[in-house]
């Protein structure tokens, strides 16, 4: 405009600037996004928008006229920019209420890699090797392969005695063996240095047994403890510590005589059934898990041979001491009631994916 | 060993109520321990001993006849079918209707082919008594009067205890040996049965044998009984009976009496016959390259540890293992010598066990034959033989003993039994309890006991045997249970590496399996090359067990194939464990490093994408997890084209880089490090050896070589100024790896380049150059201590970049 133009109608000014904000409401109705809002608001309020296109009018006013036009121009730009809010506002409210009607469906399975599993045999080595950690045992390990007097000589079992059958032995190259117990983990640790000695040991033996109820290789865990005055009342309580914690609190534990060469006195060791609390009896009937007797039998034990402890250059008079030993196979299937011995060795995951 | 318990009941005097369990329960708990009671004759029921009055033939069948007998009662007329029917007078087993037979088997009045039977006559098999041949059983009037009821009256009903006595204890390899333990248990008394009084000629002239003990290490007691004019026939069916029980065959009188002496005693014994020695005999060890026909017929050659019993025309006998062809009783024997002995058990067992000849009299050798017992058993035996046989005793026979043995002389202290039993026992209640098992003692000292120890008791040498004694007499329940004083110094398991990748594996979606640490050859020979290391074992029970493992691989394959074969097509699976490796070092010949390895078979899990098959990546990633687990992050993978496992184009060796890199955590060029594993895609030649019929991904780390302990985490504090991003895309030759790629970005040093990661490999033949592959990397600048400036930012992208492009091969793409 030029500033040869007659000065404008007061009036016709302040009407253009209301109808301006009423065009505007009309114009965003139809419009479906922000960006298209903001550059309507652009277009009315902007720079060289409309609103500011009939305020370049302002300075041909009578000084009088002035602020009744500002107001109206003021009045204007907040219609304008509370229809903007409004309008946003109202997509907002659109989009969440589209975002909020999607539906999934619940029950499909989780995405991604499922957790993968431990096998029984860990797990019970685990949960046992922690009772006796409680107990201030610390674990031991030694080779498969040993030497005959690390297996059988050291341990009171010289050659040709009866005893060596009650492990059928596998023999490997230099006259070795593979170990039949991990009693030799005992001996290692004894020659290692001096006493006291408080350990457990768990790792596979291998014996030359294979039918429906043993295995040519099998995970066993013993224990040792030497120190003074150590006796057989110790094992006794150390072991019902032992069922206490991995079969159940109230159950007791019996000790029978029994035979092995490096214990004297020594024991086979039986818990109370867990299934029928010792009673022999469930639902009625003779218990299937301790056919009726009550007591299961998990180990051996005994106090320390004391050519044992002449072998290892410990003074028997000096020294006493306890082990004790049993089959992580036994104890993981008493302990998940598994039934077929040989399902740890299948490598069914069926069955592995149990134990999560 | 099985055990009688009527036999039992006979030499110990038991209470009326006291039963074949209780007795089981109170054994058990003394450490003989019973694994079983079998019932013998349960169901038998109302037969009897019956006579016969005569015999004619049945109208219409041939091979049925009419008995006529009676049971004290009214005559009865049997159809029978045996041949064997006795003349009248002579005595049979009769079930009348009424009867019940093993098993369960009522008999009945029955009609058999016209003719009516009240019941049957029975055979030994229809009694429960074994085999027992052909024909009815015919009992001697020693055996039983008509009218008796015969399960009562020969021990038809018995409890057979199956009692497992270990190898410490051959004094309870007897009934006479348990009844002394029974005894003491129930606080009664025991005997030993006597001899029998039978006749006893003097021994006719020439008719001697000589004995000579020549080796008084391999024998230290032999007793020789003859016994004359013997009629070899059954034995009594009590005798019968009572082997049957024991799980002893009866053959003949002569063999059964020697049988059923050992079961009575423990002591062996051995019949030559008389007529075809030839000269003294001779005990001694057997001659270099000596041979002998042993009584099963086989020609055998000897070694110089056995031990032989010899006459003048060389071995007759392998000494408490098995007889000889040439000195065997037959038929038609009539004259015997009973040899009763101790013979070195270390022999016994060597011998024994090298010709695969183990019976019940070699079990005893080997575990000690009693020398004082031998005159009573060589007694009782020939006066029960003569007995039996209606012979005669000759002489009083030879009893060679040149090496005494004495009764051991054993201290229990008071002490010495507190001590290791943990609670107190008086020393006179131990006298009682070792005094009721033989062992006498006298007070020595206040608190000492000097034990007398009989010779059948070997395993009792020390005070701890004695202690062992006393405590399970007294009963293990009585020792109290408590917790041993003092702690243990807290110390690191040294599975803690394995336990920790066993958690990473199966927190990766594993599921751990454990196979055999030994396998068949044909693994070992698949894997190639790894044959000559493997570790034979000697004896293996069969071919699956023969060689130590020298991998994980072939035993995972395995366990895929057998999932596989139950049709679970996706696998992944893993196992930590030893394998077995030979050294240089003659000292340890061998070494078992810890692996922990695993195998992908099949698809991914997940429903999203069906049927995305396992790639090298996903084993990869597996490795670089589990490694990290480990305490590693600082990894390199190295073509590994030469392996005999893995794929030429799709395996990798995993190499640590060097420790400084590791302490320091920064990204280094420098590719060269120790070796601890192999991934990538198991070799399909192997495949096809180890039969998998599916593509498969191994990875294997060496837990040994990751070394011990997890150090420490060293956190830092996160940066707090922001990161600014750039991309690259270029063209490279196929060759070019991602960790080339990395290196030549990385030459530029450019302190402000903070990270950078592959975001694409892209090589569709269609739109990639000839030999070329498209490469898209993110690139990531930060400075520590102020936020960049995007010109900053494109500067220090801007060198990278140049640093890029001076590689030849290398086209950025726009
Ligand atoms: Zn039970």
């Amino acid at each position: 405009m030029s500033s040869g133009e007659k000065a404008p109608i007061v009036a016709d000014l302040i009407g253009d600037l209301d109808r301006l904000a009423g065009a505007f409401a009309d114009e965003i109705g139809a419009l479906a996004t922000e960006q298209e809002i903001r550059l309507a608001q652009a277009r009315y309020l902007g720079k060289k928008g409309r609103v500011s296109e009939l305020m370049k009018a302002l300075g041909r006013l009578a000084a009088e006229d002035r602020p009744a036009v500002g107001e109206a121009a003021n009045r204007a730009k907040a219609s304008i920019e509370g229809a903007v809010a409004t309008r946003l506002g109202a997509l907002d409210e659109a989009d969440l209420h589209a975002d909020l009607a999607r539906v999934v469906d619940v029950t499909l399975p989780g995405r991604g890699w499922p957790l993968g599993t431990l096998h029984p045999l860990t797990l019970v080595r685990r949960e046992i090797e922690g009772i006796f950690l409680g107990l201030g045992f610390e674990v031991r390990t030694g080779p498969w392969i040993e030497t005959e007097w690390n297996n059988f000589d050291a341990l009171n079992t010289p050659p040709d005695h009866p005893a060596r059958d009650m492990q059928d032995t596998f023999f490997v190259e230099g006259g070795r063996v593979l170990r039949s117990h991990t009693s030799p983990v005992q001996i290692r640790t004894m020659l290692s240095g001096p006493p006291p000695v408080r350990i457990i040991a768990p790792g596979n033996v291998f014996r030359r047994d294979d039918d429906a109820t043993h295995t040519p290789m099998f995970p066993q865990m013993e224990g040792l403890l030497v120190d003074q005055g150590v006796s057989f009342a110790d094992l006794k309580g150390t072991l019902l510590y032992f069922v206490h914690r991995f079969f159940g609190p109230n159950l007791g534990v019996r000790l029978r005589p029994s035979y092995f060469p490096f214990t004297e006195p020594s024991a086979e060791v039986d818990a109370a059934c867990y299934l029928c609390s010792g009673s022999g009896q469930s639902g009625g009937r003779s218990c299937r898990l301790c056919k009726g007797s009550g007591w299961i039998e998990i180990g051996g034990a005994g106090m320390v041979h004391p050519n044992v402890f002449r072998a290892v250059g410990y003074d028997p008079r000096a020294v006493s001491g306890f082990a004790f030993g049993m089959g992580l196979s036994r104890m993981a299937m008493l302990k998940f009631e598994v039934d077929d011995l040989r399902s740890f060795y299948e490598h069914d995951v069926r069955f592995l994916a149990q134990f999560r | 060993m099985k055990i009688s318990f009527n036999w039992l009941r006979e030499l110990v005097e038991l209470k009326p109520g006291v039963t074949a369990d209780s007795v089981a329960d109170k054994l058990t708990l003394a450490g003989l321990e019973v694994e079983s009671i079998e019932r013998r004759g349960r169901d038998l029921s109302g037969v009897l001993v019956a006579e016969v009055r005569g015999t004619r033939p049945h109208p219409s069948a041939d091979k049925l006849s009419i008995v006529r007998l009676h049971a004290g009662g009214a005559e009865e007329e049997v159809v029978c079918g045996a041949s064997n029917v006795p003349a009248a007078g002579g005595r049979i087993a009769w079930a009348p209707p009424g009867a019940t037979l093993p098993g369960g088997r009522k008999l009945d009045r029955r009609e058999i082919r016209g003719v009516m039977s009240p019941g049957m006559i029975c055979s030994e098999a229809e009694l429960g008594l074994g085999e027992g041949g052909d024909g009815i059983l015919i009992l001697s009037p020693l055996d039983a009067p008509v009218g008796a009821d015969l399960a009562r009256q020969i021990g038809l009903l018995d409890e057979v205890l199956e009692v497992n006595v270990t190898p410490n204890r051959p004094d309870a390899l007897s009934h006479a040996g348990i009844a002394r333990e029974v005894a003491a248990l129930f606080e009664t008394s025991w005997r030993l049965p006597l001899p029998d009084e039978v006749p006893q000629v003097p021994l006719a002239q020439g008719r001697g044998v000589d004995v000579e003990i020549r080796d008084s290490t391999a024998c230290t007691r032999y007793a020789a009984r003859i016994v004359t004019g013997l009629r070899l026939g059954p034995s009594p069916i009590a005798v019968r009976v009572r082997l049957s029980a024991c799980g002893v065959r009866a053959i003949s009188n002569l063999v059964d009496v020697t049988n059923y002496v050992m079961l009575e005693t423990g002591h062996p014994l051995h019949a030559f016959d008389l007529n075809r020695l030839q000269g003294g005999i001779a005990v001694r060890r057997a001659g270099r390259g000596e041979r002998m026909k042993t009584l099963d017929g086989i020609d055998r050659p000897l070694q110089e540890n056995d031990i032989v019993i010899a006459d003048a025309r060389g071995a007759i006998a392998l000494a408490g293992v098995m007889g000889g062809a040439d000195s065997e009783v037959s038929a038609a024997t009539t004259d015997v010598l009973l040899e009763a002995a101790t013979f070195d058990p270390r022999s016994i067992r060597r011998t024994s066990k090298r010709l695969g000849l183990r019976s019940e009299a070699s079990h005893r050798f080997e575990r000690g034959v009693d020398a004082e017992g031998i005159p009573h058993a060589s007694r009782r035996a020939a006066a029960m033989l003569a007995r039996f046989g209606e012979g005669r005793v000759a002489g009083e026979g030879i009893d060679r003993y040149p090496v005494q043995q004495h009764p051991r002389r054993v201290v229990l202290s008071f002490a010495g039994l507190s001590r290791l039993a943990g609670f107190e026992i008086p020393l006179s209640q131990a006298a009682e309890k070792l005094a009721a098992i033989g062992i006498v003692t006298a007070p020595d000292g206040d608190d000492r006991l000097a034990a007398t120890v009989p010779t059948f008791r070997p395993d009792v040498g020390i005070e701890e045997d004695l202690v062992e004694e006393v405590m399970r007499l007294v009963g293990y329940e009585h020792a109290p249970a408590r917790l041993p004083r003092g702690s243990g110094a807290p110390a690191t398991s040294p599975e803690a590496p394995a336990d920790r990748a066993r958690d990473a594996l199966a927190a990766l979606g594993l599921s751990e399996i454990v196979s055999w640490g030994f396998v068949p050859r044909t693994w070992l020979g698949a894997l190639g090359g790894q044959l000559e290391g493997g570790i034979a074992v000697k004896n293996p029970i069969s071919a699956d067990y023969e060689l130590m493992r020298t991998s994980l691989l072939p035993g995972l394959v395995d366990a895929a194939k057998r999932n596989l074969a139950r049709s679970v097509f996706d696998l992944g699976l893993f196992e930590v464990g030893p394998i077995v490796r030979r050294t240089d070092d003659p000292k340890e010949p061998t070494a078992e490093p810890t692996i922990a390895a695993a195998l992908l078979v099949g698809r991914r899990p997940g429903w999203l994408k069906p049927d995305e098959a396992f790639d090298f990546f996903d084993a990869q990633r597996i490795a670089r997890e589990l490694l990290r687990a480990l305490g590693i992050t600082q990894l390199a993978f190295a073509p590994a084209r030469q392996s005999l496992l893995l794929h030429p184009g799709v395996g990798a060796e995993i190499h640590v880089r060097n420790a400084d890199a590791e302490a320091t955590g920064k990204a280094t060029a420098n590719a060269t490090g120790r070796v601890v594993g192999l991934v990538g895609e198991v070799h399909p030649r192997l495949l096809r050896k180890l039969g998998l019929e599916a593509r498969a991904f191994y990875l294997e780390v060496t837990l040994d070589a990751v070394g011990g302990e997890r150090r420490p985490v060293r956190s830092v504090a996160p940066p707090r100024f922001p990161v600014s991003s750039r991309d690259i895309s270029f063209w490279i030759d196929l060759a070019v790896s991602a960790d080339d790629q990395r290196a030549l970005l990385l030459s530029a040093a450019e302190p402000l380049l903070r990270d950078l990661a592959v975001l694409e490999d892209y090589r569709d033949p269609r739109y990639a150059p000839a030999g070329k592959k498209g490469m898209l990397w993110t690139l990531t600048y930060r400075a520590d201590e102020r936020t960049l400036t995007d010109a900053e930012v494109d500067a220090a992208h801007a060198r990278v970049v140049a640093a890029l492009k001076a590689a030849p091969s290398v086209a950025l793409r726009q």
